[in-house]
């Protein structure tokens, strides 16, 4: 693969996320043409086509868009961290901690969005510090300790998350379940999400190629001078970090972070140059994609997005799997 | 006379609370080859890494190409200002400054086990990451880096392997994969921890004969299980007790029935013929040692 090469693929994934935002934008109960969409972009067409567009649709498909670029760009970090496929951005607690701040929240009367969306970023972060800090208290860090601990943490906040659903009342237990399955009706403004994305995306980049040595071992990555006690708390906080703002835009979804950047690396190989951009625009556009979906399918009636991704993700992945009889050992 | 590669001082190194090497000085200077031997578990894996400037060592100082590695601590990710300047040496003063990971990497290879698979990749993928510490921050392998990836896979007879998945390798071939990584990445100080794992008589001889060739202008310390291998492969021995006491010396000297013997707690029997001297262990006799 080399750059032209890689620039012609990025582009056309670039255009294939363009068109999931348009779609995005146009389809809905107020169905609109492309057009007239076009002409709303434009600053023209009529006022109620761009109330829909610029202050309902667009915000919520940029925020579908930038949240699943998100976790799958943290997926792929995390994979490349723990070295292996199975994990996933919620792997090491993130979204757990994420969960219990939200539903918490939601328990003790918060109805107000940012109110909710807060303490569903406070509860990351407090995961987030307390698998960082366990994992790598005394310096001696290995993926193996770190995987456990992370995993006890996310086994933890499980618990309570089942324990807070027992005692919550029945009126808020339909809010609380789509939190959980991942809601982007919720999702509010988009900038925090997309500025997050860009500067996680162009840090990732920046080490690229030494996340390349570090997808084959650690002893490999740091003979051949990646500096190897810098980048693994990088990738961690950075990975981790990435999941926080993703969940607490839109909750759990599921299945983006873990598929996105499997498949991508079965389409177009595991160098992370390529992988990690073309990661977070196939996985913004899945997310535009399911969440436009959710909205639309069974409309007034919206869908938990987390579900579609579910729906499309998995055949998507079987049958890319299948036909890469090649590539062994994923 | 030319400044040493590689410059030992008072290195102490220790593992699990047992010593490996106590006050081991030493100057290797290139084309010169070390063999490490000794049993399993003294540390010869330890050494090595620390001499790569993977461990920090217990005490001491290690000195390549005149410089210390840069502290291990992942809380001083600095690079120092000199990373990309061109390496010193020939003048025998302490340059300054410290190695970083980078410049480390340009200086000094280690083959270990195989190059990690949990992801699938591409022989030439692999070899290539070999030019990692030569390309700048963004720059993408070039044609240059593609030729020298392919005459290190033509080194190790794996010319015809650049397309082939890692995964379907044989054990063997792995490990000669992972010898062509090191050799496109072509150091100046090769540190070999058991070159000759999974290789096939032939290939153990020819991968011996390659690394003698690197040696003319790279150093080479190499840890090795085959005493009569390593006899003919080294120009000097370190002997690793396992109790952090050591002997070091031309290989002349440390090839010795007794001194193997005691190295490895079992008797050997030295037999000469013409060329060499050839060293055997005493068999048991089916019974119970």
């Amino acid at each position: 693969m080399n750059p032209p090469r890689v620039h012609l693929v990025l582009a056309l994934l670039a255009l294939t996320a363009l068109a999931s935002i348009g779609l995005a934008l146009a389809a809905g109960s107020l169905a609109l043409t492309p057009a007239q969409t076009a002409a709303v972009l434009l600053g023209q067409g009529e006022d109620i086509h761009r109330e829909v567009i610029l202050h309902l649709r667009l915000p919520r498909a940029l925020a579908a868009f930038a949240c699943g670029g998100l976790l799958a760009l943290a997926g792929a970090l995390m994979q490349i961290l723990l070295r292996n496929p199975l994990a996933d951005p919620y792997v090491l607690g993130v979204s757990g901690g994420a969960a219990v701040g939200a539903l918490a929240a939601m328990l003790l009367g918060v109805t107000l969005n940012l109110g909710i969306q807060a303490s569903a970023f406070l509860g990351a972060l407090s995961a987030m510090a307390l698998v960082f800090g366990l994992s790598r208290g005394d310096g001696g860090w290995t993926r193996t300790r770190l995987l456990l601990t992370g995993v006890i943490v996310a086994a933890g906040c499980g618990a309570l998350v089942t324990l807070l659903l027992s005692i919550a009342p029945d009126h808020q237990l339909r809010g609380m379940l789509f939190w959980l399955m991942g809601d982007a009706a919720q999702a509010g403004d988009p900038l925090p999400a997309l500025l997050t994305l860009g500067a996680g995306l162009a840090l990732a980049l920046a080490f690229a190629r030494d996340l390349n040595l570090l997808a084959r071992g650690v002893t490999f990555a740091a003979t051949l001078g990646a500096n190897v006690g810098f980048l693994t708390p990088l990738i961690h906080l950075t990975a981790s970090l990435l999941t926080a703002i993703a969940v607490t835009s839109i909750g759990n979804v599921g299945f983006v972070g873990l598929v996105v950047p499997h498949l991508t690396r079965l389409a177009l190989g595991n160098d992370q140059r390529l992988l990690l951009p073309a990661a977070v625009l196939a996985g913004g556009a899945l997310l535009t994609l399911a969440d436009t979906l959710a909205r639309t399918v069974i409309a007034p009636q919206q869908l938990p997005v987390g579900a579609i991704t579910a729906l499309i993700g998995v055949p998507a992945f079987l049958i890319l799997l299948a036909r890469a009889p090649r590539r062994e050992g994923l | 006379m030319n400044a040493p590669l590689l410059s030992l001082e008072n290195l102490h190194v220790a593992i699990g609370g047992r010593d490996v090497v106590r006050d081991l000085h030493l100057d290797l200077h290139p084309g010169e080859r070390l063999v490490v031997l000794g049993q399993n578990g003294v540390g010869k894996s330890t050494l090595l890494h620390v001499l790569a400037g993977l461990m920090p060592p217990q005490a001491g100082e290690i000195l390549l190409d005149a410089r210390p590695y840069a502290a291990l601590s992942s809380r001083s990710p600095g690079r120092p200002k000199n990373d990309l300047a061109p390496t010193g040496g020939g003048s025998g003063v302490r340059a300054r400054g410290t190695l970083s990971p980078r410049a480390a990497a340009r200086l000094r290879g280690l083959l270990t086990q195989h190059p990690g698979d949990a992801f699938a990749s591409s022989v030439l993928e692999t070899v290539l990451c070999g030019r990692h510490p030569h390309l700048a921050r963004f720059a993408w392998e070039g044609d240059e880096d593609r030729r020298i990836a392919q005459e290190a896979l033509a080194q190790v007879g794996l010319a015809d392997y650049a397309g082939r998945e890692l995964q379907n390798l044989s054990g063997g071939e792995r490990q000669r994969v992972a010898l062509a990584v090191l050799l496109a990445q072509s150091p100046r100080l090769y540190l070999l921890d058991e070159p000759l794992t999974h290789l096939d008589l032939h290939h153990q001889i020819a991968l011996l004969d390659l690394m003698s060739r690197q040696a003319r202008e790279a150093a080479t310390i190499t840890v090795l299980h085959d005493v009569n291998l390593a006899a003919r492969h080294a120009d000097r021995a370190l002997l690793l007790f396992g109790d952090g006491a050591f002997e070091l010396g031309p290989a002349a000297l440390m090839f010795t029935a007794e001194r193997l013997s005691r190295l490895y707690g079992h008797p050997l029997r030295a037999l000469r013929d013409d060329e060499a001297t050839w060293f055997v262990p005493e068999m048991g006799n089916g019974e119970a040692q």
